[in-house]
C-alpha cells in the first residue's frame, strides 16, 4: 500500500484511495467516542468542518498556515465538543445520539445562513476556496496528489497508535466498561462523565485535523458537504460494519464500503443519485443480522463455531463411549 | 458507621420512601428486607449515588455523603451489587475487576489484586474469560470480587442469592462470611430468602410501602405482628 503510487501513476486511482484514506481517519476518530466509550454521536462531520474552515479562514484571512491552523482549528472543536458534551452526555442512549444529530444540524444551518463572523467572510451555502499556491508544502499544498497520499497514510497510522494507546490504558478500560454499562462503571468508582469528554475532546481535535486535510486536499470548503448529517452518518456506518470494539474494525468497513460508494457515485452517480446509500444500507442490514459485532469480528464468529463444533463432537463423542 | 436521616424519595407523585432513619454500626451484618415494591433497591440506590434523593441526609463515616455522586460513594469506601447482576459483559473477569481497583488505586498492584479476589471467590481459573461466559452464581461472585478488590469499608448486597441453587447458595454464604471477616467489613444486604438473612444478620430493618416499620434482631422481626402483616396481609394465619 505504502509503495502503491510508485506502481500506479493514475491520479484518480490515487485520489481515490487518498479519499478512501480520508474516510478510514474520520471513522477511527469517531471511533474512540463511538467505539472505545460506546457514545454514538450523529455530529463527527461538525468537527470536522471546524477543522476545515478554521484552518483555511486563518489562512485566507492572516496568512497562517494550515499545517499550524489545523491546531487552533483543533482546539476550537476541543471547545465545541465541551459545549456539545456537557449538556449531551447527561442523556442516555439514543436521547444522546439524537441530541447530537440536533445539534449537528443547528451548526449546519447556522454556517449555511452566516456570510460572516467578524472579520471572516463564512459566505453561507457558497462556501469557501482554499486559495491556490500552487506546489507550496510549507502550506499544505502540493501539485500531485502523491503527497497527500503519504500524508493521510501517516494520519492513520497516527490516530491508530492514539487509540491504541487509549484502548489499552486505564482509561480505555474505563471507557470499555462504560460502553458495556454505565451505570454500573458508576457504581464502580469510575467518573463516568470525565471519561466520556475526555474521549469526545480526542475525537473533535483528532476530527478537525481531518478537517484541515479536507480543506487542503479538495480545495474547498462548503457546509453543505462537510457540516451534512449525511457525512456524519456515513463515518458512523463505516465504523459500524467494520465494528466498533475493535481499533481495525472502521480500516475493515471503510476498507468494504467507501471505494464501493466512490465507483458507484462517479458510474452512476448521474442517473441513479444516492444509489450507494441504498446499498450501504442494505449492507449494514446484513451486518446486523449476520455480523452483530461487525465484520471485523468475523474470526472470532468463526472460531466460536469451530469451538461449538469441537464441543459437540466431544460430547457426542463422550455419549457414544 | 452509616446514618441516614429523613430520606424521602418520590417519582413524580409516588412517594416510594418516606422518612427513612437508620443507623448502622461498624461491623454489623444488617438485613434489610420487605415486601415487593417496598421500596429496598431505591433506597440502595439512593444511598450509594445511583439515584438522588428529595429529602434527608446520609452520614457515612462522619462525611455527608448526601447526593454525592455514585463513583464518588464508591471511592468513599461503600461499594454494591446489583439485584439484577451487571458484570461488563464485553471484559473479561480479571478486566472487571481491575476496572474497580484502578477507579480507587491506580495501576500500581493492580494485577495482583485482580488475581487475589477472583481467587479469593473461586474464579482465579476463569480470570481471562468473558464475563458473558459465566453462569449465575459466577457472575453474583465476580460483582463481589469487583466489590471486594476497592477494600470498601460497607458492602451492600442487593439479593446476591438470587437465582442461586441449593449448592451455590451454601458457597455464596461461605464466601460473604469469609469476605465480612477478612475485611472487617460492614454489611447491608437485601435478601428475600429468609433463613440466610436471618441466619447471616445481626439486625433485621424491615420495610413496607417506602417505610422502616420494624428494627431489631432475626428473632424479634420474625415475632413481630407489623412484620407478618406486612409480608402475609391482614387476614394472615401466620401464628405458626
Amino acid at each position: 500500500m505504502v509503495l502503491l503510487p510508485l506502481f500506479d501513476s493514475d491520479p484518480y486511482h490515487i485520489h481515490l484511495i487518498i479519499s478512501v484514506g480520508l474516510m478510514i481517519y474520520l471513522a477511527m476518530t469517531w471511533n474512540i467516542v463511538g467505539g472505545l466509550a460506546g457514545q454514538v454521536s450523529f455530529g463527527h462531520a461538525t468537527f470536522v468542518g471546524m477543522g476545515a474552515y478554521a484552518s483555511t479562514l486563518l489562512f485566507i484571512n492572516y496568512g497562517l498556515t494550515p499545517w499550524l491552523g489545523m491546531i487552533a482549528g483543533g482546539l476550537l472543536a476541543v471547545v465545541v465538543s465541551l459545549m456539545v458534551g456537557l449538556p449531551c452526555f447527561r442523556l442516555r442512549g439514543a436521547f444522546f445520539s439524537l441530541s447530537t444529530l440536533a445539534l449537528a444540524e443547528v451548526v449546519r444551518i447556522v454556517v449555511v445562513n452566516t456570510e460572516r463572523i467578524g472579520p471572516f467572510e463564512v459566505r453561507g451555502a457558497a462556501g469557501i476556496l482554499v486559495p491556490l499556491k500552487g506546489d507550496a508544502p510549507g502550506l499544505f499544498q502540493f501539485n500531485g496528489k502523491v503527497p497527500y497520499y503519504y500524508i493521510i497514510w501517516m494520519m492513520i497510522g497516527a490516530v491508530y497508535y492514539i487509540s491504541y494507546r487509549i484502548k489499552t490504558s486505564r482509561y480505555g478500560l474505563f471507557l470499555s466498561a462504560i460502553a458495556d454499562d454505565e451505570e454500573a462503571a458508576r457504581a464502580n468508582g469510575v467518573n463516568v462523565l470525565k471519561a466520556k469528554m475526555l474521549a469526545l475532546m480526542v475525537s473533535a481535535f483528532l476530527a478537525a485535523i481531518g478537517g484541515t486535510f479536507y480543506a487542503q486536499f479538495y480545495r474547498s470548503v462548503d457546509p453543505v458537504n462537510v457540516l451534512a448529517v449525511g457525512f456524519s452518518m456515513e463515518i458512523v456506518l463505516m465504523a459500524v460494519v467494520g465494528g466498533t470494539r475493535f481499533l481495525h474494525g472502521p480500516i475493515i468497513g471503510t476498507l468494504i464500503l467507501a471505494p464501493f460508494g466512490e465507483v458507484v457515485r462517479a458510474s452512476l452517480g448521474g442517473s441513479f443519485f444516492g444509489l450507494h446509500k441504498i446499498i450501504y444500507g442494505m449492507v449494514l442490514v446484513a451486518v446486523i443480522l449476520f455480523f452483530p459485532n461487525g465484520i471485523a469480528s468475523l474470526p472470532d464468529l468463526i472460531r466460536g463455531r469451530v469451538k461449538e463444533k469441537q464441543n459437540l463432537h466431544a460430547a457426542g463423542v463422550g455419549a457414544e463411549e | 458507621m452509616l446514618k441516614v436521616r429523613g430520606i424521602t424519595k418520590r417519582f413524580g407523585g409516588l412517594r416510594v420512601l418516606e422518612g427513612i432513619d437508620m443507623d448502622v454500626s461498624a461491623g454489623e451484618f444488617v438485613g434489610l428486607i420487605g415486601p415487593n415494591g417496598a421500596g429496598k433497591t431505591t433506597l440502595f440506590n439512593v444511598l450509594t449515588g445511583m439515584l438522588p434523593l428529595n429529602s434527608g441526609d446520609v452520614t457515612f463515616l462522619g462525611r455527608n455523603i448526601t447526593n454525592w455522586p455514585g463513583n464518588r460513594v464508591f471511592l468513599a469506601g461503600i461499594a454494591r451489587t446489583f439485584q439484577v447482576v451487571r458484570p461488563f459483559y464485553s471484559l473479561s473477569c480479571r478486566d472487571n475487576v481491575l476496572v474497580a481497583y484502578k477507579a480507587k488505586f491506580g495501576n500500581a498492584g493492580a494485577d495482583e489484586a485482580a488475581m487475589e479476589a477472583l481467587e479469593f471467590l473461586g474464579l482465579g481459573k476463569k480470570a481471562d474469560k468473558p464475563a458473558s461466559e459465566l453462569n449465575l452464581a459466577e457472575k453474583r461472585k465476580l460483582e463481589l470480587a469487583r466489590a471486594m478488590v476497592a477494600k470498601p469499608k460497607l458492602l451492600m448486597l442487593d439479593e446476591v442469592m438470587a437465582g442461586l441453587n441449593a449448592s451455590e447458595l451454601d458457597d455464596m454464604i461461605d464466601h460473604i462470611r469469609r469476605l465480612k471477616q477478612s475485611l472487617a467489613l460492614t454489611v447491608i444486604a437485601v435478601e428475600h430468602i429468609m433463613h440466610v438473612i436471618m441466619s447471616l444478620s445481626d439486625r433485621i430493618l424491615v420495610l413496607n410501602q417506602g417505610k422502616l416499620i420494624a428494627d431489631g434482631t432475626p428473632k424479634q422481626i420474625a415475632a413481630n405482628e407489623e412484620v407478618i402483616r406486612a409480608y402475609l396481609g391482614e387476614d394472615s394465619n401466620a401464628a405458626s
